[in-house]
């Protein structure tokens, strides 16, 4: 947002035959006058013209009398005026539209950074607009860095993988506030509806330091639409052959001067059960989510003053289990279902409040203050288990930024604190019982400076220091260089440690979805696995080290880029939730190894103005030390192979009429966690068969405010078969609805408008 | 309520510009082009006493940070004409400005024209007769 005003000042003075106009074009910047040079004037008959000179200066002789004319500069909405004072002040406007107009080279929806020195990936909301997502989780669907995967045949949600890693080892943070963790760590995302998001950066490797000490395998940041850049109201709704019903809504206004408001709201519902795979088990939960968010913003860019504040609340129940259970809670009566299901309720508070200030003469030094509460309430209950969780958090920061010397070498420095409580219960089968009330807390103090030379060289080093009730001091050091090594090549490397605590059964939600029982226990000593407990799990603690090799080049006079990249995280510690046995689940503290090593190829071309097409091959090795032995992580393929074609209709067609987008993805084989000792019946075989999974959608534009698309999820209707084992008698010893490594259910296809009010 | 009150505290450190001897100006500098922003910034960037160089292509302001103590705001001009960019106040020698990459010919309108601007150079009185 530019705030310049053009001045004129005109008088013309009359001589016997003919007039001249003569005026000053000045701008206003910071209320300090600056000339103009090179604006525009010409008469409206295009007889006389003049362009300003250094001083803003002009004068057009008139010989035919005419007393309109034309101003006009680069930016800026022409205006024509009138002759009619000695003295007129005219005010021309930013022309916002500018970029559609000059900008013949297309800006990629998704891009990789050659400039930042850390290997971030920025997400665009037109990239997002491919899938028509629900929410943040299945927004990465056309993302071959992340991996989203269903995290069992019961629930319908999905998670996240990143570099062979599941998502609690992700920092995930709402515009630069970690938000996705301690109870909401893998199911959070979906509390995020698709539509609300402006924009997401993802970064591989460890993160920044300002955001924390919890960024194992990477940072994912989610910019939400702002009220006072967005639509005054946008509409979305979303029907899709499951008879899941969708609907977001965006409204924004501005409250008075420098202050806007933006309510944004998302309801979801489905009432049905389907049972397309004939297991007995619904393909997903019926149920109902409502979703507020109310966001004020107040922007004095005069003062240099920015601030948020934002109230968020999330009620979702979700009904799920054999297609004939029913929620006591809704049929009242005795609880006689012989049938194996539950239901979960999840109430969420979140808000916060931001502030930065940036001195507007010297905009290099600023201060930011974050502030964050929330309150997450989850109550669920699976067959005989159930798992109650209460987390209350407070999150603070507070970050300076500046200089040393001239804006070649910034720092950013600052505090922070953390405190979470935690209040939870587990009924795990009514054989074992689980009261695990704690309280996290930490406050750290942090460093970074980054060097940019404006040519070849960025480098960004970090480092911070944290004092943790439970880990204890510790410190995280980051460093993230980038080097132009030739015009078209970029090489960049990082490599940092980081720290966190797992939240052992928030994590591994999915293991209520089984008959197995919790065990916690030392990986050298099976046979005393009763003797330990949960507090007796020490602190993950894990070294990141990535390389990456950006080539851009030109191919047939079109632009393409080539990223190799190759990351390595080793853990120090983890806790090792081990599947190995069937009807149990241990957890240990790790000793050996355990590392996940990740190497990415991608190619994005451009065929055309209109049509991009990227390719990606994806190879994991990820494995760890089991009391059974150095095994490949579960349900992780080691080979992906990624193709996404999408189609824009033709840039200089105003309406772009027709968007089209396919996605092809082939998932090597999976581990799958052992299940020899099960009866016959009940094994699966040891690796997965391979997957290929389409998906596409088609939108049609049929104005600027109006639009609807219609997509097909897994066209080839893939069914993983035995997604439940011992379905059939999910009280027994056997029941496991983990195994997932596929969908479940088959071919889905939706249908959704768009419609918005600028 | 602390913080808050911390939070001010510091916006009122930070907006006391370090002993005043920071400056913080606008100046006009001639050019049409990204490597014209990459030199001028690069260059000025480089000079003793400048903290903040930030060029617009759009209407050519130049934002300066310097301390004054260190570097002078005429300095800053005649450095840019040196390296063959007009300012609003020094016009660059025919010598520097031929020194100039073809492309980052502002004085020539057709280069002007060419790089879709539609303005003159700052000095219309250096251009080309043709």
């Amino acid at each position: 947002m530019r705030f310049i005003i053009f001045i004129i000042y005109f008088f013309y003075s009359t001589f016997s035959f003919s007039q001249n106009i003569e005026g000053r074009v000045l701008e206003l910047v910071d209320n300090i006058e600056i000339p103009i040079v090179g604006a525009n004037i010409y008469l409206i008959d295009n007889s006389m013209g003049d362009v300003s000179d250094f001083e803003g200066n002009f004068m057009i002789q008139n010989l035919n009398n005419i007393n309109q004319f034309i101003v006009s500069h680069t930016g800026y909405i022409s205006d024509t005026l009138s002759l009619k004072d000695d003295y007129d002040k005219v005010i021309l406007l930013p022309d916002n539209s500018l970029d559609e107009i000059t900008i013949n080279t297309k800006r990629k929806t998704s891009s990789v950074s050659t400039i930042s020195s850390a290997n971030i990936l920025n997400i665009s909301s037109n990239e997002l607009l491919k899938a028509a997502c629900c929410n943040l989780a299945e927004s990465f669907e056309t993302t071959p860095s992340i991996d989203v995967n269903y995290s069992d045949a019961i629930s319908g949600r999905k998670q996240i993988n990143m570099l062979g890693l599941a998502s609690p080892n992700i920092l995930i943070s709402i515009e630069n506030i970690p938000s996705i963790r301690g109870a909401l760590n893998v199911y959070g995302l979906t509390f995020i509806p698709g539509t609300w998001i402006e924009s997401i950066q993802v970064a591989k490797g460890s993160g920044s330091v300002v955001s924390g000490y919890e960024s194992i395998s990477g940072q994912i940041n989610a910019e939400l639409r702002k009220p006072l850049s967005d639509n005054k109201f946008f509409l979305n709704s979303y029907y899709n052959s499951m008879e899941r019903f969708e609907l977001n809504s965006h409204y924004s206004t501005k409250l008075r001067e420098n202050f806007d408001y933006g309510l944004y709201l998302h309801a979801d519902k489905k009432d049905n059960r389907d049972d397309r795979n004939n297991d007995n088990f619904g393909d997903s939960p019926t149920g109902q989510q409502i979703n507020i968010l109310n966001r004020f913003q107040y922007t004095n860019l005069d003062k240099g003053l920015v601030g948020f504040f934002d109230f968020n609340y999330i009620a979702d129940e979700r009904v799920y289990g054999e297609i004939d259970y029913f929620d006591p809670a809704i049929i009242p009566g005795p609880p006689i279902n012989d049938s194996w299901g539950g239901s979960a309720d999840s109430n969420i508070i979140r808000s916060t409040l931001k502030f930065g200030y940036v001195n507007p003469d010297i905009t290099y030094r600023s201060l930011g203050l974050q502030l964050s509460y929330s309150n997450i309430n989850l109550g669920a209950d699976f067959g005989n288990s159930f798992y109650d969780t209460r987390h209350t958090s407070f999150y603070s920061n507070l970050v300076y930024n500046s200089i040393i010397g001239d804006t070649r070498s910034k720092i950013k420095t600052g505090i922070s604190f953390t405190h979470d409580n935690y209040d939870e219960s587990v009924n795990n089968l009514n054989t074992s019982f689980f009261d695990l009330g704690r309280v996290e807390k930490s406050i750290g103090a942090y460093f970074e400076y980054n060097y940019d030379d404006l040519d070849k060289l960025n480098l960004s080093a970090g480092f911070r220091y944290d004092n943790h009730n439970v880990i204890g001091n510790f410190i995280s050091p980051r460093l993230h260089l980038r080097y132009q090594m030739f015009s078209k090549t970029t090489i960049k490397v990082s490599s940092g440690k980081s720290s966190r605590i797992a939240n052992l059964f928030s994590e591994n939600q999915k293991l209520f979805y089984s008959s197995r029982k919790v065990f916690f226990g030392n990986a050298n000593a099976s046979s005393e696995f009763n003797s330990f407990d949960y507090f007796d799990m020490n602190p993950e603690v894990a070294w990141n080290y990535g390389a990456s090799l950006i080539q851009s080049f030109n191919l047939f006079d079109r632009n393409s880029q080539l990223t190799l990249d190759y990351y390595i995280t080793d853990f120090e510690n983890k806790v090792i939730v081990d599947w190995e046995s069937p009807s149990s689940i241990l957890f240990y503290n790790l000793i050996g190894r355990s590392y996940a090593k990740s190497f990415q190829a991608q190619l994005s071309y451009s065929l055309s103005n209109s049509i991009d097409l990227l390719l990606a091959y994806k190879n994991t090795d990820a494995k760890t030390d089991y009391i059974s032995g150095r095994l490949d992580n579960p349900l992780t393929p080691s080979d992906r192979f990624f193709v996404n074609f999408s189609y824009v209709g033709p840039l200089n067609d105003k309406l772009r009429k027709w968007k089209f987008d396919i996605t092809y993805n082939h998932l090597g084989n999976q581990r799958l966690p052992s299940t020899v000792n099960n009866p016959e019946l009940y094994r699966l075989d040891s690796y997965s068969s391979k997957l290929d999974l389409i998906n596409f959608q088609i939108t049609k534009v049929f104005s600027d405010s109006f639009e609807l698309y219609l997509g097909v999820e897994n066209l080839t209707n893939y069914k993983q078969s035995d997604g439940i084992i011992s379905y059939d008698d999910p009280f027994s010893q056997y029941f496991d609805a983990t195994m997932i490594y596929g969908p479940v259910f088959g071919r889905m296809s939706y249908l959704g408008l768009r419609y918005n009010v600028n | 309520m602390t913080n808050f009150f911390l939070f001010q505290l510091i916006v009122f450190f930070i907006s006391i510009n370090s002993f005043a001897q920071t400056k913080s100006t606008k100046i006009i500098v001639d050019g049409v082009c990204m490597m014209c922003e990459e030199r001028i910034e690069k260059n000025i960037i480089g000079l003793k006493g400048v903290k903040l160089a930030n060029w617009n292509l759009e209407n050519r302001i130049l934002k300066l940070v310097y301390n004054e103590k260190k570097i002078s705001l005429d300095e800053i001009h005649k450095f840019l004409a040196s390296i063959g960019h007009d300012t609003n106040k020094e016009i660059a020698s025919n010598q520097a400005y031929n020194l100039l990459d073809p492309c980052c010919q502002y004085r020539d309108v057709q280069v002007v024209k060419d790089h879709g601007l539609d303005r003159k150079p700052i000095h219309g009185s250096n251009k080309k007769e043709q």
